[in-house]
């Protein structure tokens, strides 16, 4: 999915994180392009391209992602807009908010999953639907 | 108007008649300008405020790389003004700006091809290649300001790249350069991995795109190297200085 090389440059030219196994990142950490984690991470976790965690790494965070690939560890909220793929070492703990949930046979999951179009969509645009039905007299 | 300057080694006989072959195509292709050869007793921070003072517009270093890089130190303090190389040695400034030996370098002079790219800044002396620290482990960087990163390894290197570590790398791939016109800093940690012990093994590193960095050390302060000449102590204030210079490059750049 993402380039391995180590310039952190992928062939498009956006800005592309790597968090290797032996660091740890603590505090808000914001980005623009990808997110490759491998090591630890606690605060929180926003990029408006894709986030991909390793096996072998732990996430302390609330995260916010276009789409996640989890094969690590992660204890927050994910609020992923397009789609999330919880892979066979997988192990969240905590909501997900997405459009399109995938989850391997394997992958431990103990959290409440709003999925679908309707759950990527901003609160107050739910269940607004307008009744033709009169109200009981 | 061009401005030439010519590093004090180039007095030596060897280097005659390549410059009398430069000289000449700088005439063919009528970009000559004035000429200014140092030594010892010049400075070269004085005669180029001077030229820039009396109209300068194109400063072009004529050495190895060493030149080149005390040239920009000075010509990134001023803004347009473009800094060109003509290199008479082989390094890698000549290779990543893709700029052949000697005469063949009017040429890309003439053609005046211009790249603006980001410097970085430490406290108050730029950097064009890197800020390595080799002797990292205890290190706490601050990422502006808003997140911290150190390692958990207890052999790790770090740098903080604008085009890459040039200076302290012999044999440089294209992944080895940054883009240096992005508006952004390389954070990148470099951990050892357990092997034998003959053998350098490094994991794979960690790159952060950073705008500023705060580079802090708990106890003693640590040495930091800038272009591998520069050394200064912890702690340091990292920033990008976004398209702060205009550089004559070729076509064969690596960036």
């Amino acid at each position: 999915m993402f380039n391995k090389e180590t310039s952190g440059r992928n062939s498009s030219q956006e800005t592309e994180t790597i968090i290797g196994p032996s660091v740890k990142v603590e505090g808000d950490f914001v980005g623009d392009g990808n997110v490759t984690v491998e090591g630890c991470v606690s605060g929180t976790l926003k990029t408006k391209q894709d986030l991909q965690v390793n096996e072998g790494a732990t996430i302390k965070a609330n995260i916010e992602a276009q789409n996640v690939v989890v094969a690590g560890n992660i204890k927050g909220n994910l609020k992923v807009s397009e789609k999330i793929e919880l892979k066979s070492s997988a192990k969240v703990n905590g909501d997900i908010v997405t459009k399109i949930i995938s989850i391997e046979g394997g992958a431990v999951f103990n959290g409440k999953c709003l999925s679908g179009e309707e759950a990527s969509q901003p609160r107050g645009d739910r269940g607004n639907i307008k009744s033709n039905k009169t109200p009981l007299a | 108007m061009y401005f030439y300057l010519y590093d004090t080694f180039l007095k030596e006989r060897k280097y005659a008649g390549s410059l009398t072959k430069i000289e000449n195509r700088l005439i063919d292709l009528g970009i000559n300008g004035k000429i200014e050869k140092m030594n010892i007793l010049k400075s070269a921070k004085e005669v180029l405020e001077n030229a820039i003072k009396d109209g300068a517009q194109t400063i072009v270093a004529v050495g190895n790389d060493k030149t080149f890089i005390d040239t920009l130190k000075i010509v990134s303090t001023h803004k347009n003004i473009a800094l060109g190389f003509i290199p008479l040695v082989s390094g890698n400034i000549a290779k990543i700006l893709g700029l052949p030996l000697k005469e063949a370098a009017c040429d890309i002079l003439s053609a005046r091809i211009i790249a603006k790219i980001d410097l970085g800044k430490v406290n108050s002396h730029y950097f064009f290649g890197a800020v390595e620290i080799p002797a990292a482990n205890s290190l706490t960087i601050e990422c502006d300001h808003k997140y911290t990163v150190e390692s958990t390894s207890p052999k790790v290197k770090i740098s903080i790249r604008n085009l890459g570590p040039i200076f302290s790398q012999a044999d440089l791939k294209n992944s080895d350069i940054s883009n240096p016109s992005d508006g952004y800093l390389e954070l990148v940690f470099e951990s050892g991995k357990a092997g034998p012990i003959f053998k350098k093994r490094w994991s794979m590193p960690s790159v952060f795109p950073i705008k500023k960095a705060t580079i802090k050390s708990p106890g003693e302060p640590v040495a930091v190297k800038i272009d591998n000449q520069t050394t200064l102590k912890t702690p340091l204030n990292v920033s990008v200085a976004a398209k702060t210079l205009k550089i004559i490059v070729g076509k064969e750049r690596m960036f």
